[in-house]
């Protein structure tokens, strides 16, 4: 009878922290965070729109390989130019690595030509907990319908060699065709490769 | 002068012969293969290991590294049967929990041993070793490495032991978990495993605690809990949140820390595939 009741107990614990978590599969949960430009976003802001959620931390050697080969930058013009809705969102908490002042942020942007739809702050780590981002990069891929359908790397070469760039298999890009020709994507799941968020 | 350059050749020789070893080094890491012989003969067990040494607050990770890193790899191949990968030991490692990211690493020394056994008819002029070794080595920011550590043995007939490479590698063999595959019976549901098996020990336990191989399975955060019921243990794990490992073969290491402190490994399997 213990036991029984022991069982129950990790069992309601675990279902309850899974309900607050995000699911592949399942309705992207619905969050609220500053931009750097000053505005309050939500994500049902973008009902019916395919949105990336991009965890990113500018100091972390995996990011800038795709940033300073262009590589993310020139992913996030052609995606948004085709509606896709970009969010990068940094976990960083304030003192930790990638945790930068706006205007040093708004620097970033401008170096690397990046297009983000937003560049959101997520300083309590509220919302990268709540999507169970471990690493920078770290990408969700969310549906017109709403349900997260990618939780992943970017690509398939898990390591800070600029060249390999050119050869992998981008797992990104992947879904997202694959959303905009309205297929099912190739994959759910991949392993994220890159830094720990620094919550 | 030529005097001179003989003496340096012949010494650098010299050393490397006597320590029957080879080393990798740059700013953040050394690596050294080890072996507990300097002449082989047919029918010798060899016990080799790599030796890695990282600068203070650098670190690098265990064969599943958790939620972060990249695992160490080592590709072991030798002259007996090129076409025959070796594996070896993985020792126990840190948990390192920051703020919900878990990672299995390893810092200041590691030792990474494995054997080799010598046919009683290998009949080749010497006995050659090769590894290949990757790694990710990380302290605030990460760097991939990759080397390359070879050894060659002369097939004299008679073996000659380094009995200080020896004790070494016979240390940090001892230190592993044994090889013994502990029968475990799983049940997957509502996100948990539920893993049952019997006490291989005939002491009292006192703490459990399971290291997953398999990566991309458990979340590595959740707390581990278990129960002891007469016969039998009982350890409840949380499934990762997003599961992107293979799920038809999943392993791992159970901890079990008895009454007097010491800690004894087992290592588990099971094909489960629950997706």
């Amino acid at each position: 009878m213990r036991l029984f009741l022991l069982f129950i107990f990790i069992l309601a614990q675990s279902l309850t922290l899974l309900a607050e978590q995000a699911k592949v599969d399942s309705i992207a949960p619905d969050f609220t965070l500053p931009s750097v430009k000053g505005k309050e976003i939500s994500l049902s802001n973008y009902k019916d729109k395919i949105v990336v959620l991009e965890w990113i931390n500018f100091d972390c050697p995996y990011v800038r390989k795709h940033y300073e080969t262009g590589n993310i930058p020139k992913m996030q013009q052609e995606y948004t130019n085709q509606d896709i809705i970009w969010l990068g969102i940094c976990s960083s908490a304030p003192g930790k690595q990638g945790h930068l002042e706006k205007n040093e942020i708004l620097e970033r942007i401008n170096e690397y030509n990046a297009y983000f739809t937003e560049y959101l702050i997520d300083e309590t780590g509220k919302v990268g907990k709540t999507y169970g981002a471990k690493t920078t990069p770290h990408y969700f891929i969310i549906d017109k319908n709403g349900l997260l359908v990618y939780s992943g790397a970017i690509d398939d070469k898990p390591n800070t060699n600029k060249e390999d760039i050119a050869t992998a298999r981008n797992y990104v890009r992947d879904v997202l065709n694959a959303l905009l020709s309205q297929k099912t994507p190739p994959l759910k799941v991949t392993k994220p490769y890159g830094c720990s968020v620094k919550y | 002068m030529l005097y001179l350059t003989l003496i340096f050749i012949f010494s650098c020789f010299t050393f490397y012969a006597s320590f029957a070893s080879v080393k990798y080094s740059d700013s953040k890491i050394a690596l050294r293969l080890i072996s507990s012989h300097k002449e082989i003969s047919a029918g010798d067990t060899i016990l080799c290991a790599i030796e890695a040494i990282m600068k203070k607050g650098w670190h690098i990770y265990w064969i599943n590294p958790g939620d972060a890193g990249e695992p160490t790899k080592f590709f072991i191949t030798t002259n007996i049967n090129p076409t025959d990968t070796l594996t070896p030991f993985y020792p126990i490692p840190r948990i390192t929990n920051t703020e919900g990211v878990v990672t299995f690493d390893y810092f200041n020394e590691v030792i990474f041993p494995f054997k080799i056994i010598i046919p009683k008819n290998f009949n080749k002029d010497t006995l050659e070793i090769y590894v290949t070794a990757q790694w990710l080595v990380c302290r605030e920011k990460c760097i991939t490495g990759k080397t390359k550590l070879n050894l060659k043995f002369l097939n004299a007939g008679k073996s000659k032991i380094i009995k200080q490479n020896k004790i070494v590698i016979e240390r940090s063999l001892q230190k592993l978990p044994v090889d013994d595959l502990l029968d475990v019976e799983v049940a997957h549901d509502n996100y948990l495993f539920k893993i049952t098996f019997n006490l291989p020990l005939n002491k009292k336990v006192k703490n459990l605690f399971i290291y997953p191989i398999s990566e991309g399975i458990f979340d590595l955060e959740a707390r581990q809990n278990f129960f002891i019921s007469e016969n039998y243990w009982t350890i409840y794990l949380r499934q990762a949140q997003y599961i992107w490992g293979d799920t038809t073969r999943i392993s791992g290491i159970i901890e079990f820390q008895t009454q007097d402190n010491k800690k004894h490994y087992y290592h588990f399997m099971f094909n489960k595939n629950f997706k």
